[in-house]
């Protein structure tokens, strides 16, 4: 663990530029038809933006896909997390719902894709819902824990200095469950990321999903390779808002590492 | 505090009352427990009266969850049997248990058994998840011991992890064609990430008091590493383990659904295809039940690893 302080910045561009080097010394070796380098990786990215794949540019692509993730996103706020807190908080409502939660739990959020279609059809409702049943489990999940296991200390605490089941709900266990909640609008976040691009590739005429599958069926890894840096940013995006948003909102969380 | 916890009993039930809109359950029927009221010395502390009434307790509320569970499935049946929800879209649970025991013994309409492409499914996941733990975990403690590896290898992991494997499918299939080798390295990818991140932290944690005692005491870095560094990760080495092969279900349902001529997700895709929800139906409950299983025996091999680890 001896460690070296000295040039940390330098060994990780080093590493940057071996790995890209060895990329196009990769695509030398193939062929560009195989893989691109990343020079034409970027090229590729610029076409897209200005001319349109299937009647859009790549920017309605992907704003069509974050309005898919973001409705999703919202309903599964409003809905997963009372439902979490609520069977955190009372036995009583953890042993009604917790059963039938239980069932749908394990089920991977894109094994409802085939249901979804066959309920919803191949639209934009059945890929909400993807994203929906991705975001919500997690949610549910998380802000579950999170009440569930405050610290007794804590609870005792105010209840020895006389706060009533209100007080204790509101004034200690949200707060103490913040961070797992937290935590569960991150994953929920890539979670629906991940949903919508499972929901684009099997079935959709437009959407960041579709660039990738339409570049796999026209076979031109450059599109791929281009759909999936873009994926690769947004994701990104999205993980640094929310980390931001996190420290606002929630300075007491403990952090790893 | 014994005194204390009646009181909040019969606030609480009120609360919850108005708040699921139901009628007024009298307070004395229904226990509400905080993890805090859970502590084992209140619950059993008191008289022999609060002893049976605890028992009373819990024997009423397994009951609200069978109850909950046979309202549940009899809602779905009905909903069916009344054609709310007409059989193109769903259907009922006695027809999913019909057609799963169906499937166990036809080839029809997707040409292969349920459980052989529970078993082409299972493989897969499991030969993606076997790799990506054998190379995600050392890579991730090394990187976590050794300062200088983790600058290395750190930017290039940083730039990868952000796309989700799901995106690399398309690429895999164009690259490996839609037989095992696109979809292995798929699941390689997906649970490579939380092996190699859950292993780095879980060294990084390594308390630093042990492992300078073992240091003075003459250990090499290596052997601190071994003895010290090593196990105190095992935890978070599971932790990670477990959302490895969560992830590593998932994406195989993905692929499948994608591109695949046999597996669960191929089936459930069958099953949309040819407008048959029952299909589809049995095809989700099996990737639930399998998902769970794995799981399950994931868990088992932790506490027997740990047990096992703490009695030495």
């Amino acid at each position: 663990m001896n460690s070296p302080k000295s040039h940390p910045l330098l060994l990780g561009a080093l590493s940057l530029s071996v790995f890209f080097m060895s990329w196009i010394i990769l695509t030398k070796a193939v062929g560009t038809k195989i893989l691109p380098d990343p020079f034409q990786v970027i090229g590729e990215i610029i076409r897209l933006f200005k001319t349109p794949l299937s009647g859009r540019t790549l920017l309605e692509h992907v704003l069509f896909s974050l309005r898919r993730v973001l409705i999703a996103y919202g309903l599964a706020i409003v809905s997963g997390l009372p439902l979490g807190l609520m069977m955190g908080w009372s036995s009583l409502c953890r042993k009604i719902i917790g059963p039938i939660f239980e069932i749908f739990r394990p089920i991977p959020p894109i094994a409802w894709i085939p249901v979804a279609i066959l309920w919803l059809g191949v639209a934009e409702g059945s890929k909400i819902y993807i994203c929906y049943v991705g975001a919500f489990i997690i949610l549910a999940l998380n802000s579950f824990t999170g009440t569930r296991y405050v610290e007794p200390i804590l609870i005792n605490c105010a209840r020895v200095l006389g706060a009533n089941r209100k007080r204790l709900f509101l004034g200690v266990a949200v707060p103490a469950a913040l961070p797992s909640i937290f935590a569960g609008l991150q994953n929920g976040m890539s979670m629906a990321w991940m949903c919508v691009l499972a929901a684009e590739l099997v079935g959709g005429r437009e959407g960041i999903g579709f660039i990738i599958i339409q570049g796999m069926n026209l076979d031109r890894p450059d599109m791929i390779l281009a759909g999936m840096v873009v994926i690769g940013l947004l994701g990104a995006l999205m993980a640094i808002v929310l980390r931001i948003l996190e420290k606002v909102l929630c300075p007491w969380r403990r952090e790893l590492v | 505090m014994s005194k204390t916890d009646p009181t909040s009993e019969v606030v609480g039930p009120e609360i919850l009352s108005q708040r699921m809109g139901r009628g007024s359950p009298s307070p004395s029927s229904i226990e509400l427990s905080t993890s805090a009221q859970l502590a084992p010395p209140k619950d059993r502390g008191g008289s022999k009266s609060g002893l049976l009434y605890f028992f009373h307790q819990f024997l009423r509320r397994e009951y609200l969850s069978i109850i909950s569970l046979i309202v549940f499935l009899l809602a779905w049946e009905g909903v069916c049997y009344f054609k709310i929800i007409g059989p193109y879209q769903l259907v009922p649970p006695t027809t999913v248990l019909k057609v799963f025991i169906l499937k166990l013994t036809q080839v029809n309409p997707d040409g292969a058994y349920l459980w052989a492409h529970a078993l082409s499914s299972l493989g897969l996941a499991l030969l993606g998840f076997l790799g990506a733990a054998l190379i995600g975990v050392p890579l991730g403690l090394f990187m976590g011991w050794y300062t200088r590896l983790n600058l290395v290898v750190r930017p290039i992991f940083d730039l990868i992890r952000p796309i989700p494997p799901i995106a690399w499918i398309p690429l895999a299939i164009l690259w490996l064609g839609i037989g095992v080798k696109a979809k292995a390295y798929i699941i390689f990818l997906a649970s490579f990430v939380p092996c190699v991140i859950n292993s780095f932290t879980g060294i990084r944690l390594t308390n630093p008091i042990l492992a300078r005692v073992a240091r003075v005491h003459g250990a090499s870095d290596f052997t601190v590493f071994l003895k010290i560094g090593l196990p105190s990760a095992i935890p978070m080495i599971f932790n990670g383990l477990r959302l490895s092969l969560n992830a590593a279900w998932t994406t195989l349902v993905a692929a499948e659904l994608v591109a695949a001529s046999q597996g669960l997700g191929f089936m459930i895709q069958m099953g949309r295809r040819l407008a048959r929800p029952d299909i589809v139906i049995v095809g989700m409950l099996t990737i639930g039940v399998l998902g769970a299983l794995l799981s399950w025996g994931l868990s088992k091999a932790e506490s027997h690893f740990v047990s096992s680890r703490r009695l030495t």
